[in-house]
C-alpha cells in the first residue's frame, strides 16, 4: 500500500510540474525583461514604479513554495471562473499591448488556482498573488498623473516655505519654485508616488511577515505612518533639490536626482519604515509577563 | 466519470492550452522576436518632426512668424497667425498664437502640457470649461473632439484659450482619453496612435468674456484638427 502510494506520487505531480515548466517557458523571458528594466532603468519611468518586484516576486515564490503541502492537501475543486481567467490570460499574453502581456501573469496564476483548487485554492495563495499583481508593471502611474496635482502643489508650497526659512528668496507659483532666476518644476513624477508605492509594498510584506496584518489598528497605524513619512521625506527631498539647483550646485542636484543619493534616500526611508513596524509590533505592557507575580 | 479522471482532464486542458501558446512563442527564443523587445515605431515621425520645426499651414490664415520654442522641457512650434483678409493691418491684439507639440517618439507621452503653458505664460486663468465639437472626415465619419476652453489674463492682455490633444480619430484635452484610444489602436492595428498637443491663444478685450469668441475659435479649432488629421497625423502619406 505504501509502496503504491509512493509510486503514484510522481505521476500525480507530473502534470503540475509540466504546467510549471510551460509557465516558465512563457514567462522567463518576460521576467528577465522586467528585471532588466528595473535594474538598468531601460524601459520607462512607469516601469520603474514597480521595481519593488525585485523583492516582492522572489518573496511571493518563497511563500508559494512554503505552502506547497497545504496546496496539495486541498481537495480538487473547480471554479469555472478559473477557465475564464486562463483564457483571458492567454489571449492577453499573445496581444500586442505591453500592459496586457504583463498583466496576463497574475491573471493566469489566479486562473490556475481557481481552476485546480477552486475558491480555497485562490484564498490560500491570495497574498502571493497580490504581491505578484502589485509588482506587475502597467500604466497606472501614468494614468494617476492628472490626480497628483494637489500633491505637487502641496510639496511646492511647503518646500518653498522651508527654503524661505533658511533665507532663500523663493517665490512659489502653482507647482513652480522660482529662485535666483532659476525655475524648478515639481513634475508629476517628483510627487513621490514611486517611493510611496514601494513603501506601501514593503509595509504590506512587513505586516504579513510579522503577522501584524490581523490587527486592524496596527495596519492602520503603519499605513498612516508610511504616508506621513513619505510626504515629509519627499518635501525635504524636493527642498534640497531646489536648493542645489538654485545655488547652481549641479553635482549635488545630479547626485540626489539621478545618482546614488536617491538610492540612499530610499534606503533610509525604508529603514525608517522597518523601525516603525518594529515599534508598532513591540510587545505591549499589558501582555508582557509581570515580574512581580511569583 | 470518477474524481480522478476529472482531475486528469482538468490538468490536461490547462496543459493543452499552455502548450499551444508555448508553441506559438517558442521561435522567439531563437529570433528574439518577443513583443516586449520591440518598441513600436511612429510611421508619421517625419511629418511630425516637420510640424515641430515649421508649424502648420492653414487655409485662409497667414503665418506672420513661426519658430521652435522650449516649454516645460519639450520642443513646441510657436506660430503667430491672422486671417488672410486682416494680414495687412495685423496688430498684437488681432494676432492669434498657435502652439503645437507633436509627439516625435513613441515613449513621449502627453502629460501636463497645459500646466507647462501656464508656467511659461505666467497668467491667471479662470472660466475653465470643457467644450465638445465634431469634425467631419473625408470618408463621411464625424470625429468627436473634447477641448479645454478658458480665459488667461496678465496685466497687459486677456486671452481666450482652447487646448486639446489631436489624434487621427479624435481629440481630447485629457491624456487619459488619448491613452485608451492609443491602446485600442495598438490592439487593432498593432501601431501606436500619435498625438499633437494644440493650444490656440487668441487675444480678447481686457478681462472680456470668452463667450464672444467661442464660435470663431471653435471653427478655427475644427480647421486645425482637420488639417492635422490630413497631414501630420495621416499614416499613409
Amino acid at each position: 500500500m505504501h509502496v503504491r502510494q509512493k509510486l503514484n506520487a510522481l505521476p500525480r505531480q507530473l502534470p503540475e510540474l509540466a504546467i510549471g515548466s510551460l509557465l516558465l517557458l512563457l514567462y522567463a523571458p518576460l521576467l528577465l525583461h522586467w528585471i532588466d528594466g528595473w535594474i538598468n532603468k531601460s524601459i520607462s519611468t512607469e516601469h520603474e514604479y514597480f521595481s519593488h518586484g525585485l523583492i516582492g516576486l522572489p518573496f511571493a515564490a518563497c511563500l508559494v513554495w512554503s505552502k506547497r503541502h497545504r496546496w496539495q492537501a486541498l481537495p480538487d475543486r473547480t471554479h469555472l471562473g478559473g477557465m475564464g481567467l486562463l483564457t483571458l490570460g492567454l489571449v492577453w499574453y499573445l496581444s500586442p499591448l505591453a500592459d496586457a502581456i504583463n498583466l496576463s501573469l497574475p491573471i493566469l496564476l489566479a486562473g490556475l488556482c481557481l481552476w485546480l483548487k477552486g475558491i480555497p485554492g485562490l484564498r490560500l495563495q491570495a497574498f502571493p498573488l497580490l504581491l505578484v499583481l502589485l509588482a506587475t508593471p502597467n500604466s497606472v502611474p501614468y494614468l494617476l498623473i492628472p490626480y497628483t496635482l494637489p500633491l505637487q502643489r502641496l510639496i511646492a508650497g511647503v518646500a518653498g516655505f522651508l527654503l524661505v526659512q533658511v533665507g532663500m528668496p523663493v517665490r512659489v507659483d502653482e507647482i513652480y519654485l522660482f529662485v535666483n532666476d532659476r525655475v524648478v518644476e515639481i513634475a508629476p513624477y517628483c510627487a513621490g508616488l514611486k517611493m510611496l508605492f514601494t513603501s506601501l509594498y514593503v509595509g504590506l510584506i512587513l505586516l504579513y511577515w510579522t503577522g501584524a496584518w490581523t490587527s486592524r489598528s496596527k495596519v492602520l497605524r503603519l499605513l498612516t505612518g508610511i504616508l506621513l513619512l513619505n510626504l515629509i521625506a519627499n518635501i525635504i527631498r524636493n527642498a534640497l533639490l531646489t536648493y542645489f539647483h538654485a545655488t547652481a550646485q549641479e553635482a549635488g542636484f545630479y547626485w540626489l536626482h539621478d545618482g546614488w543619493g536617491g538610492d540612499l534616500f530610499s534606503t533610509v526611508l525604508l529603514g525608517l519604515i522597518v523601525l516603525l513596524m518594529r515599534w508598532l509590533d513591540r510587545p505591549s505592557d499589558e501582555t508582557a509577563p509581570h515580574p512581580t507575580d511569583s | 466519470m470518477n474524481s480522478f479522471s476529472i482531475t486528469v482532464m482538468k490538468r490536461g486542458i490547462v496543459l493543452f492550452a499552455l502548450a499551444i501558446v508555448a508553441a506559438i512563442v517558442l521561435p522567439n527564443y531563437w529570433t528574439q522576436g518577443w513583443t516586449w523587445n520591440h518598441l513600436p515605431q511612429l510611421v508619421q515621425v517625419k511629418q511630425l518632426k516637420q510640424l515641430q520645426q515649421q508649424g502648420l499651414a492653414l487655409e485662409g490664415w497667414q503665418t506672420l512668424n513661426q519658430r521652435s520654442i522650449e516649454i516645460g522641457g519639450h520642443s513646441w512650434s510657436a506660430q503667430a497667425i491672422v486671417p488672410e483678409a486682416e494680414a495687412a493691418t495685423a496688430t498684437p491684439q488681432t494676432t492669434t498664437l498657435l502652439l503645437l507639440r507633436p509627439q516625435t517618439w513613441v515613449r513621449d507621452l502627453p502629460q501636463v502640457d497645459w500646466m507647462d503653458i501656464n508656467g511659461i505664460q505666467q497668467w491667471q486663468t479662470d472660466s475653465v470649461q470643457s467644450i465638445q465639437f465634431t469634425v467631419a472626415c473625408p470618408n463621411g465619419q464625424s470625429l468627436p473632439v473634447k477641448a479645454r476652453f478658458l480665459r488667461g489674463w496678465t496685466e497687459e492682455r486677456t486671452y481666450a484659450v482652447m487646448q486639446w490633444y489631436a489624434w487621427s480619430t479624435g481629440g481630447s484635452n485629457s491624456p487619459t482619453d488619448w491613452f485608451w484610444a492609443d491602446q485600442r489602436t495598438r490592439w487593432n492595428k498593432e501601431q501606436p496612435l500619435p498625438w499633437i498637443a494644440v493650444s490656440v491663444i487668441q487675444p480678447i478685450a481686457p478681462l472680456g468674456n470668452i463667450e464672444t469668441v467661442r464660435l470663431s475659435l471653435e471653427t478655427l479649432a475644427q480647421q486645425i484638427q482637420t488639417t492635422l488629421a490630413e497631414t501630420a497625423l495621416q499614416p499613409a502619406l
